[in-house]
């Protein structure tokens, strides 16, 4: 009898198991449809993204949206903390970049319009999101940026030359209400490579526990700026996971990189707003 | 990778001190900050033995700044190594504590 009784109990423990497996993995499925869908084509320039969750899911966030003026607005984020909790709030940030880029001018009043949005209930989970959010604009070469608490991007010159870009900072989505997010502007020549990422590949650690830092990213992005974006983004992974030596992924990684090409057009657009 | 937090109550202030890695993993043993009891007015953080810090152990600092804010306490970060600091400053922590303390 009792026997019986812990059979039945077991078999109900595996059909929960096997039921919350199922949809953590529809949840990995959707999260990666809308982390991996189109990517914008670009006449001349090469753009890429991806992003590698340290769990089934992340909480790390890209994403494109093409302007009716021309412009592409490039974005990306991460959440605080990791797995579901985590995947949740970033599917709330990407529904408050994609209305926020619709109606607002810039990067600077995107992050200031998502933080209005977003910020009542990231207090109130105590959590927040570091997002750093750009236009670019194929026709001039205009590169416009804004920050909420997020690393800035790495350009280096097809000489492999470093550019210092102007710092600009910002409070965290989700930090302060009512912020107001300036922007700054650069100029991109034909061969820029701008690399936008989020802290899990700098903060990787190998056996020694040593972590990966922004001087290797640095080094393995000058050696291979004559690649294509989706290249560079192999190199850098196979980097990580090289210098990691099989030590288990512990933070999302992700990844935004754009190559200027010779002319500067406009953008073919895949989901363009009809405004 | 542990954490260890040793805190210690010393009349009005409360002095916390942080050794290992505070991310993802070792949060949890920050969770006492919440209920700091009444008529503490000081919270001292020393991270002269914070190894590393993630997005989440800066959410439980956050905690600290808004359990300060709510007793009307100060807070001193005290010992913090340069990473620490530029960290602080790009996410924008030490604009938070000058919000809501008042203090740089």
């Amino acid at each position: 009898m009792y026997r019986r009784e812990f059979s039945q109990a077991n078999q109900s423990v595996i059909t929960d198991n096997k039921t919350l497996e199922r949809e953590i993995n529809l949840a990995k499925v959707i999260q990666s449809k809308l982390l991996n869908g189109e990517k914008p084509k670009l006449d001349k320039d090469d753009i890429s993204g991806v992003s590698i969750p340290a769990r089934l899911i992340g909480g790390d966030y890209f994403d494109f949206y093409p302007l009716p003026n021309g412009r592409l607005r490039v974005v990306i984020g991460d959440v605080m903390g990791k797995g579901i909790p985590a995947a949740m709030l970033m599917i709330l940030t990407r529904g408050a970049f994609r209305t926020a880029a619709e109606s607002t001018q810039g990067p600077g009043e995107t992050l200031t319009a998502m933080n209005n949005a977003l910020y009542k209930d990231l207090r109130s989970l105590s959590s927040f999101v570091t997002v750093f959010c750009a236009d670019w604009e194929p026709s001039t070469g205009a590169f416009y940026y804004s920050n909420a608490g997020h690393s800035l991007p790495i350009v280096v010159r097809k000489t492999s030359e470093l550019i210092e870009i102007p710092k600009i900072k910002g409070v965290m989505l989700g930090g302060l209400p009512d912020q107001v997010y300036k922007e700054e502007k650069i100029t991109l020549q034909e061969g820029d490579f701008i690399f936008l990422y989020t802290d899990g590949i700098i903060e990787a650690r190998n056996r020694e526990g040593d972590m990966y830092k922004e001087g290797r990213l640095i080094k393995v992005l000058k050696e291979n700026v004559s690649k294509t974006a989706v290249e560079i983004e192999t190199v850098v992974i196979d980097s990580v996971t090289h210098f990691t030596e099989g030590v288990a992924q512990r933070d999302d990684i992700t990844m935004v990189s754009m190559k200027v090409g010779k002319d500067k057009t406009d953008i073919s657009s895949f989901n363009s707003p009809l405004v | 990778m542990l954490l260890t937090v040793k805190s210690e109550r010393i009349g009005a202030s409360l002095n916390i001190a942080v050794k290992g890695v505070l991310d993802y993993s070792t949060v949890e043993s920050f969770d006492f900050v919440n209920e700091t009891p009444q008529g503490v007015t000081e919270f001292n953080v020393d991270f002269a033995e914070l190894e590393f810090i993630d997005s989440t152990g800066i959410g439980s600092i956050l905690t600290v700044l808004h359990k300060a804010n709510e007793l009307q306490a100060k807070v001193n970060f005290n010992n913090m190594s340069e990473e620490t600091k530029a960290l602080f400053e790009t996410i924008g922590v030490f604009d938070i504590k000058k919000s809501l303390l008042g203090e740089e």
